[in-house]
């Protein structure tokens, strides 16, 4: 079974310079993994370029055996930085709208989440929060039987009693047979909910190990462990 | 994926342009009725100078009206395709299930659907005003009765000939029309490529640039091409106008121009492809949203 996400010495480059370099990994199918760096590492250049909104420059990158394409933006929900639902929308049109064009949208699912989180449905987009536009992303996003799931900052925006809620609906909506991708500066917050992690700095894999593994062979946290590897 | 791109475009063009083209109709019906009801009451108080100029200034805010209803079509078409694909919300579109050309096909569609609609608006919004502020006098009557006669003598003489002519006319409009949208996605496009900071302005500036280019092989194409297919239009001089053979003269006329009128299809059809995928290829290889 080849890997949710693979990359061959995948390189990518903005002019002069170099966000990745010649970065080579493969995650597999289940699991929740971290992806943290210092801002610049080339984080979200790998995230945008396994969901094709970016080409390399060189090498290749695959999702589940799939190099990005329409086929494979099928397979994948992304979650940016960024509010990108359309304004105008209400959170009924963004939810149909999802529902139209990703077959694996759970409409149900979708609706209780939003309940849970008392986000009213026939609001428009425009005159939410920007914490609860973040949530009706994350419910969206999550309410996909994606593959792969790439979450870009998931929690930055909203409170921290909110976290809690978004944390365990990442892990209670995802199938076994899928992965997460989460990349974050909010590492103590979500690093209960990792089952591995991957230190990314300058567009080059420093470390990729499972949670556990850290804690039982250093003995550290994934907070701990970035402090003392990035540290200033 | 087309069909479903197309719902959501047209939606959100719906909801700004349905209203505005509502307003233009509103506001010519109010000016039309403004116009018959001032007349009537000034013309009845033998006080036809005063009814003249009321009259000439409500045609003037109707047609202000209709150039800022122009306007703003144009300006709504272009700020859905920016906001659409070069903001934000281009994080949502690009990472849809579906191929770049079917989005760039769904923008174009949506733009020609919506700019034939307000044209047919607007048209008949003009034509009401004129119509119904003319029906009244003997001049507005004479007008309709020679449109009804030459509409009546057209159908009498519609044949291939002139249904080939309807054919050609439509296609030219579509495919201009298809230009002057994808030169506008195309400058807008690598505008958002090119420039971080001034998308927009660097859009207007690229404008400008495929304007001198689409020039520059306009005037090549020309070079080439133009004269020997206006030496057909040249041996038109030996045609006598003249009432008795005017189908004749007509006939040879168009044949005459035929060859110019399908290259000059061709030349904007080839235009319209090389727009299309050089807009393609700046989306899909060169576009980094920030």
């Amino acid at each position: 079974m080849s890997a949710t996400l693979e990359c061959r010495d995948l390189k990518k480059s903005y002019g002069p310079n170099m966000a990745l370099s010649g970065l080579n990994i493969e995650l597999p199918a289940g699991k929740i993994i971290g992806l943290l760096g210092p801002n610049g590492s080339g984080k979200t250049t790998l995230i945008k370029l396994a969901c094709g909104l970016l080409t390399p420059t060189e090498g290749e990158i695959k999702v589940c055996g799939q190099q990005p394409g329409t086929e494979s933006k099928a397979l994948v929900s992304y979650l940016p930085e960024r509010t990108y639902l359309p304004q105008w929308m209400t959170v009924t049109d963004c939810m149909d709208y999802f529902q139209d064009f990703y077959p694996d949208f759970d409409y149900q699912r979708a609706v209780s989440m939003l309940e849970s989180l008392h986000v009213p449905a026939k609001a428009r987009m425009k005159t939410l929060s920007k914490g609860t536009k973040e949530k009706v992303q994350l419910v969206l996003v999550m309410s996909r039987r994606a593959k792969l799931y790439l979450l870009d900052e998931p929690i930055g925006g909203v409170d921290p009693a909110a976290r809690d809620y978004i944390l365990n609906t990442i892990i209670s909506n995802y199938c076994e047979d899928s992965t997460i991708l989460i990349s974050t500066h909010l590492i103590a917050d979500i690093e209960k909910v990792l089952d591995e992690f991957i230190f990314i700095q300058n567009g080059q894999i420093v470390s990729y190990a499972s949670t556990d593994a850290l804690r039982e062979d250093k003995g550290k946290s994934v907070d701990e462990y970035f402090r003392e590897v990035f540290r200033c | 994926m087309l069909s479903k791109l197309i719902k959501y475009d047209f939606k959100a063009l719906s909801r700004v342009l349905l209203p505005t083209m509502a307003a233009v109709a509103g506001a010519s019906l109010i000016a039309t009725l403004s116009f018959l009801f001032t007349e009537k009451s000034y013309s009845s108080a033998n006080n036809g100078g005063l009814a003249t100029m009321l009259g000439g200034l409500l045609a003037v805010v109707m047609v202000l009206a209709i150039i800022a209803a122009c306007f703003l079509v144009f300006f709504i078409i272009c700020a859905h395709f920016y906001r659409n694909l070069m903001t934000d919300e281009g994080y949502l579109t690009f990472t849809l299930p579906v191929k770049t050309s079917e989005i760039l096909w769904s923008k174009l569609i949506t733009a020609m659907l919506w700019t034939i609609i307000s044209v047919v608006v607007i048209g008949l919004c003009v034509l009401m005003f004129v119509g119904l502020s003319t029906a009244a006098s003997g001049d507005g009557r004479q007008l309709f009765a020679q449109i009804s006669d030459a509409l009546r003598q057209m159908f009498a003489l519609f044949n291939t000939q002139s249904a080939l002519i309807v054919f050609e006319a439509v296609l030219c409009v579509l495919v201009m029309l298809a230009f002057s949208i994808l030169h506008i996605y195309l400058a807008l496009v690598i505008g958002g490529v090119v420039s971080h900071r001034h998308k927009i302005l660097a859009g207007i500036g690229f404008y400008f640039v495929i304007s001198i280019v689409v020039s520059i092989l306009t005037a090549i194409a020309q070079y080439y091409f133009g004269s020997s297919l206006i030496g057909g239009i040249n041996g038109m001089g030996s045609v006598i106008f003249n009432p008795q053979n005017e189908i004749e003269a007509a006939n040879q006329l168009v044949s005459a121009a035929q060859p110019y009128y399908w290259f000059s299809i061709g030349f904007t059809a080839a235009l319209d492809v090389g727009c299309f995928y050089l807009s393609k290829y700046f989306l899909e290889k060169k576009l980094n949203l920030e």
